[in-house]
Parts: structure tokens; sequence; C-alpha cells
């Protein structure tokens, strides 16, 4: 007998994303060769704010997660390393400021390598703006900055730890934000441009509306698209956020999504298990985990990582006060609020996404993203009573990813859901 | 104070430090005081002083972390492993608050487990401004400690006013000088006293009352001063890092047994922690801001461009004329990992030789650890 080979029915329009995204790293080359100031930029899309300034911004995970994607990453953390940062360091860093050292020109690449993939514009500005408050981006940003002798400025929202903080909270990342906009002033030399930022924050409000509905029409069952197209999806809201076309592209991915569900297709190609995952993905093993996941007929469906950390408040973009609305899309979202908060958030996912298990990533050199995990693992078992299993890897380091732990783990975890629901139709 | 009274004192500082928490403990339930447990680095203990209670620093116990795992991932920092294991254990619910403050993401995320696994305890978190060179940090700073004031009023249930806020800091300035006194007299003639000896006074002093403390202190100053020192053959050393966690002292005895001396330090639990006091003129929280903003030595869970650690390491290495550095990473502390290159780079260019070295809160093998410590001894001029 034949045995059907499952692979993953990746949404089309995915791959016009890696396009888009291709186009504005070489866009970013041609404006820094005209003369334009550069903003290099870690974390959430607060960095929108350089559109008003005319700043081209390459951000680093958009650029990082991609090469690592394609499983360039390696000579990006050797330039670090050789520069003396250890591998216990945010990975996600560590390549960032190994390019900016190439791109200060104070490392240099083995003639093997593929030179163009790495040379980026040095920056002229840098803006750190961390998700969920992690002072790993400081670190990060200062050290570019040192490298390249520039000014960094760190947009970070205050942590809310008593939600009564949170309007306080608001104002002051409004005072910061308004700072960083008299900074980009003095580094352009030009009046800040609101009209652009308005226009901006138009394709913006339009591309994170779309981006939540697709990710509603998910709890479809069987899911049209996984976290693997939404991850992918996240460039259109972060490094590729406010740019012409981004609205458009996830309308189309919106129809192709809806044309599945209108024809049963689901992301896997049998869907067994909905499942949901925490954590950054292992993006060297992207395709591994994708795979896996669909011959196992597991679908992951859902996470904080693409649900609910880039701009998920879409209803609180209003292009006429863009200041309060990147505001609030910082401060007043999941990942700044503890572990109550978000194993609640997490709970009621679960139950909206008709999920089975959990999978904690224990992403290895982040301490910021997955800090909470054993929190939402205990809040949400006792809520819903849904089995969890964490697995090792990392966001752009793969050597901290075994194929086989990551197996037997996984294996574990649909054992479990068997037997629960065996139990339940008892 | 005679010898035999050096020795009591040392012994009375040691018993303090070698089982802190059963110490704090027997303390609390014999002087009816609330004892409240402050983060390292940024808290200013003087607040938690003028409530009337006896504020101290957290330490990290030899404790193997066993149910703390299923609380906290394994590539977390020593001392952010070991408090929540305590916690989780129970040992830490004696306490009447803890205050963390904003200094890492380890930091953060200790505070908030701490407040999950220890429902019922009165935990705070204080996030003074860290991009030091942003607009309105002053008023940002007095902000935020008035409002964690207000909150230490309401756990002591009584008022910090002006003049209470000033007693504690002019408590804690006595304090901090002899410990300046005691340091310099070290850096002098490091023959007075081991530096294990002098760890174990610094940790003292963030475990007890201070004013207790200090009286000790006091004599032990007095004392050393008079000493005629034993001369001391070896490397002059200075030793670098561990930015809020205390050392291991079999650290201590492998640099000193391969001939090193540690001549001077930037360590957490070392001059940092005394280097600088607080004006007790004017405002004492707009004092309190100043240390804060303007005067604490530079370090990297801070952003200050201008002021960067490693230039600042340079200058007390070269200043204590230390032959050599070691530089000591806590492992997984990024504050640290991030700013090594930077030292490192900085270091190779003034021409000052060094070594990095990365402790663990496990017991590892050091071995290896001798063998590169020696051969670097051995390499000095
Ligand atoms: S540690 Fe994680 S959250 Fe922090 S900067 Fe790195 S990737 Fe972002
Ligand atoms: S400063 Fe370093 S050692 Fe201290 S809590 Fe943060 S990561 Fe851990």
């Amino acid at each position: 007998m034949e045995t059907q080979v499952k692979v993953p029915n990746r949404l089309n329009s995915v791959s016009l994303i890696g396009q888009m995204m291709a186009a504005s790293f070489a866009d970013i080359k041609r404006q820094a060769a005209e003369g334009k100031k550069v903003v290099w930029a870690n974390g959430l899309p607060a960095f929108l704010l350089a559109k008003g300034a005319h700043m081209p911004v390459l951000h680093a995970e958009g650029l990082i997660a991609g090469l690592a994607a394609r499983g360039q990453e390696k000579p990006l953390q050797d330039a670090a390393e050789a520069f003396g940062l250890l591998p216990d360091a945010c990975s996600y860093a560590r390549s960032f400021i190994g390019l900016a050292r190439i791109a200060k020109g104070d490392f240099h690449l083995d003639s093997s390598v593929n030179q163009d993939v790495y040379s980026m514009p040095k920056p002229d500005l840098y803006i750190n703006v961390p998700g969920g408050g992690c002072g790993t981006g400081r670190l990060w940003g200062d050290s570019v900055a040192a490298i390249c002798d520039i000014p960094a400025f760190h947009l970070e929202p205050r942590f809310n730890w008593d939600e009564s903080d949170l309007e306080y909270n608001i104002a002051d990342f409004i005072r910061q934000e308004q700072e960083l906009i008299a900074l980009m002033e003095r580094v352009t030399g030009q009046p800040y441009d609101w009209n652009h930022l308005k226009e901006v924050l138009e394709e913006v409000k339009k591309a994170t509306t779309l981006r939540q509905e697709i990710m509603k029409l998910c709890q479809h069952v069987p899911a049209p698209a996984s976290f693997f197209d939404m991850a992918a999806s996240i460039g259109l809201v972060c490094h590729l956020v406010g740019m012409p076309g981004t609205g458009d592209l996830l309308q189309k991915m919106k129809g192709e999504v809806e044309q599945r569900i209108a024809q049963g297709i689901g992301s896997v190609p049998v869907e067994r298990y909905r499942l949901y995952w925490d954590g950054i993905l292992t993006w060297p093993r992207l395709g591994v985990l994708a795979r896996k996941f669909a011959a196992l007929d597991a679908c992951l469906v859902v996470g904080p990582y693409t649900h609910l950390l880039f701009l998920p408040r879409a209803d609180m973009i209003d292009p006429e006060r863009p200041l309060e609305s990147i505001a609030y899309n910082l401060c007043d979202t999941c990942s700044n609020y503890d572990y109550t908060y978000r194993a609640k958030a997490v709970a009621d996912f679960c139950q909206e996404y008709s999920i089975d298990g959990l999978i904690m990533s224990e992403t290895q050199t982040c301490r910021g993203i997955n800090s909470q995990s054993f929190a939402i693992m205990d809040g949400v078992a006792r809520r819903l009573g849904l089995p969890a299993i964490t697995i090792g890897g990392d966001s752009c380091d793969p050597r901290f990813y075994s194929d086989a732990q990551v197996d037997t783990r996984l294996q574990a975890l649909l054992e479990t859901i068997e037997a629960r629901r065996k139990v339940r139709q008892l | 104070m005679s010898g035999s009274n050096m020795k009591d004192v040392m012994n009375r500082f040691r018993d303090v430090v070698d089982t802190p928490y059963e110490k704090l403990k027997l303390w609390k339930e014999a002087n009816g005081k609330k004892v409240v447990g402050c983060s390292p680095m940024q808290f200013p203990e003087e607040l938690v002083h003028a409530a009337g209670m006896l504020p101290v620093v957290l330490q990290e116990t030899d404790e193997a972390i066993t149910t703390g795992f299923s609380y906290i991932y394994p590539f977390y920092c020593g001392i952010t492993r070991n408090i929540i294991d305590i916690a989780v254990k129970g040992q830490l619910s004696f306490f009447d608050g803890l205050v963390y403050a904003d200094i890492c993401i380890q930091n953060r995320n200790a505070a908030c487990t701490l407040k999950q696994v220890m429902p019922a305890s009165y935990v705070e978190y204080v996030q003074l401004p860290t991009s030091l060179t942003r607009a309105g940090v002053m008023d940002d700073t007095i902000r935020e400690l008035e409002r964690i004031k207000a909150k230490l009023e309401q756990l002591a249930g009584r008022k910090i006013d002006d003049t209470s806020l000033k007693q504690s800091i002019l408590v804690f300035n006595r304090n901090r000088l002899r410990l300046r006194q005691l340091h310099e007299l070290r850096r002098a003639n490091p023959g007075l006293l081991s530096y294990r000896d002098l760890q174990v006074i610094v940790k003292s002093s963030m475990l007890m009352p201070k004013e207790e403390h200090t009286e000790l202190l006091e004599g032990l100053v007095t004392q050393l001063e008079k000493m005629k020192p034993s001369s001391l053959e070896g490397k002059r050393l200075f030793l670098s890092g561990h930015l809020c966690q205390s050392l291991k002292p079999d650290i201590l005895d492998l640099i000193e047994g391969v001939g090193g001396i540690i001549v001077d330090d930037d360590l957490y639990t070392g001059y940092r922690y005394y280097a600088v006091d607080v004006a007790v003129d004017g405002s004492p929280i707009q004092a309190l801001a100043k240390r804060y903003l303007e005067k604490s030595l530079p370090v990297p869970t801070r952003s200050y461009l201008p002021a960067r650690w490693e230039k600042y390491l340079v200058e007390r290495a070269k200043d204590s004329r230390a032959q050599g550095v070691v530089v000591l990473v806590a492992k997984y502390c990024e504050p640290h990992l991030f700013s090594y290159p930077f030292v490192k780079e900085a270091l190779e260019i003034a021409g000052v030789p060094h070594i990095m070295l990365e402790t663990e809160h496990e017991v590892v093998s050091l071995e290896g650890v001798r063998t590169r410590l020696q051969a670097f001894v051995e390499m000095l001029n």
C-alpha cells in the first residue's frame, strides 16, 4: 500500500510576502545610496514613527528571521562571536550585532559567502522597541549604537504591574514618542511629516484589521491557515508596516482563507489535533517543523507570538491620533501584563480556537518571550485541563534545537490528547 | 578591639552570611519588626528603613535548584532561579514584603513569578528610568520613588516623612563611609584582610540592621588601621563583573591560590554597593533620585551611552595599579554578556590583560578554571 506523504498546505499568498520583504531590503539600500538617513530597529512596530521622518527602517527580526529560515544566519553569529558575544545571549541580537560589525567594516566575511545578503547600509539612528518590555532590546540597541557611533532611542513601554498603571504608562509612552520625533528631526534636519504618518496609519489600520480577521477565520475547523502562515504575515505589520500594498496582500490572503473554508480545505491535509504554540519559532527549522506537524495530522493554530504581539489592537488604531494609537498597541497588550492576565488570554484563545494541547517552546536565548510559560501552562491546565509540553528551541540559533527531543515530546502530547478523548467518550 | 574581638566580629558577620534567611527569621521573631527583601542593585533601601522596617538585599544561597524548575527555565541566571526555587519551598514566606526593581528581563520575570508562587505575599515592582538620556528622567524618578514610598507606607502602616528619611540616609551613608574606608585600607595594603573576608563584610551589611553593622564595622576599621599588614607576594588583580549576585568563595580561593592578589573591584557585593552616598541637604527623595541618576557607577542595566562601563573599568583598573583584570560573568546574565565584548575591546586597547570566567549557580568542576587562571596569572608582568 502506498503511504500518503502529508505536506503542509501553505497559503499561496505567503510566498508574496517573501518577495515583498526582499524588495524592501533592496529599497533600503537604494534609499541609503540616495543619501537618506537610515534607521535600524528591533522589536515591535512602533518604529513606524520613522516613516513620518521619511527614514527607511531595517527591522532586525524581519531580516534575521528570513535569513535564519533560509539557513543563512551563521555568518552573522560568527561575526558577533568573534567580537566576544557568547552564545547564551539573544540570538536575534547576536545576529544583528554581527550585521552591524559587517556594516561598519570591523568584520570581513569569508569570500565563499554571498556578500550581498549581509551588506546593509550603516544606520544613522537606532530605535529599540522591546517586545514584552524585554530589557535585552536596550542592550542590543546600545551595542549597535556603540559599534556604529550613532544615537540609540529606547521606546520602552512601562510594564503594567497593576492594571491601574495603564493610564500613566500610556501617557509616558506618548511622551517618549514625542521625544523620538524630535530626535529624528535633529537627525534628518527636516520637520516631521505628520500628514505622511497619517497616511501610513491608514494603511496600518487596514492591514492590522485584515490580519485580525484572518486569524479569527482560523477558528474554523479545519483551520484554513496555520501558525506558520500567520508567523510569515508578521512581516506585513512589522518590517513592512504601513507600506503601500501590505493591506492588499492581506486582502488576498483573506480571500484565499475564505475560499479554503468554503471548500473545506485545511492548512494540513488531515487535521486531527489543534495545537497552541508559545514562544518564537525556531526559524532555522521552520520547514522541518511545518512538515513534522503536517505528517502527524497536527495543526499549529494559534499563539501569542503571532496573534497578540504585533499591533494586536487594530480597533485602537485611529490615523487622526497616531501617537495614542501606537501607545495603546504597545502598552495595553497581553505581553505587557503579568501571568494572571496572560494565562486568562491564553485560556480564552484555547477555547475560541478549539485547542487540544499546548506546546511551550523554550526559546533558549530569549528570556522575554517565554517568561511566564510555566504560569500559563498552570493557569490553562487549571481552567481547561489541557495537556502541555515544553520543547527546546531558539529563535535563530539551531544549536539549541533537537529533532529527537521534539519528536518524543510531541508524541507524548498527542498520546495524552488521545487518552483524554477516550475518557470523554466513555 | 583586640585580635580575638576581631575574630568575634568576623564570626558574627559570617554567621549572618552563611544562613541569611534563617538568621533573618530569628531576628524578626526577636525584634517584632517587619522585614522587606529588596532585589539587588537599584532599590533604595533607605525608603524601607525610613518606614521602620528592616531592608535586606536578597541573596543567592548554595541550595541545589529542584522544585523551582517547574516555575522557571534552566537558562535563567543563577540568582533568579535560586530565589524562585527557595520561594517555592517556602523559605521566603517570612518576609513581610519583597520589592523588585527593573534592571533586566530576568529580574522582571522573577518578580512576576514570585507574585505567582507567593500569592499571599506583598510583592512590588519599581520602574526607575533605564534610559538616562531621556528628557524628564529626574521627574520620572521622583514620581516612581514617591509611588513606591506610598506603597511602603501602606505596608508599614506609618508615614515616611522627610525627617525620618533623612535620618535613614544618614544611617546608610555612615555604613557606606566605613565600608569605603575599609576598602581603601585594603586597597593600600591587601595583606590586612583577605578579599574573602571583605566579601563577607559587604554581604553582611546587606543582611543586617545597618546600625548594628556599622558599629561592629567601626571597631574593625579602627583595629585594622592600627595593624601592620602581613606582606603579600603575588600579582595585583582587579575583579570585575557580577552585576547583582554575590560570588561563591571557591572562585576567590582559586584566584588567591594561583598567586593573585585582589586589590580592587567593581562588584555589586563590593565597591559598587558603597561607592556613593546620598546627599543630606534638600529634599531626600530628590537626593535619592540624584544618586540613582547622576552618581551611581556606570552599569549596563541602564542605558547611558556617554558613560559606558568599559571606560570606567579601564580607569579604575589603572588607578588601582592592577596588573590584570578578572572578569566574572554570571552565566546567562545578559546585561553582562552584551557588555563583555566592549569591556574586552577597551581593556585590550588600554593594554590591560584580562581573563573572562563564567560562574554558575550549580557546582562545577573548577579544575579547568584553575588551569586557565594559573596560566593567566603567570603571564602577567
Ligand atoms: S531576548 Fe527575546 S524578547 Fe528580548 S530582545 Fe531578544 S528576542 Fe526580543
Ligand atoms: S543583572 Fe544579570 S545576574 Fe542580575 S538578575 Fe539580571 S541577568 Fe540575573
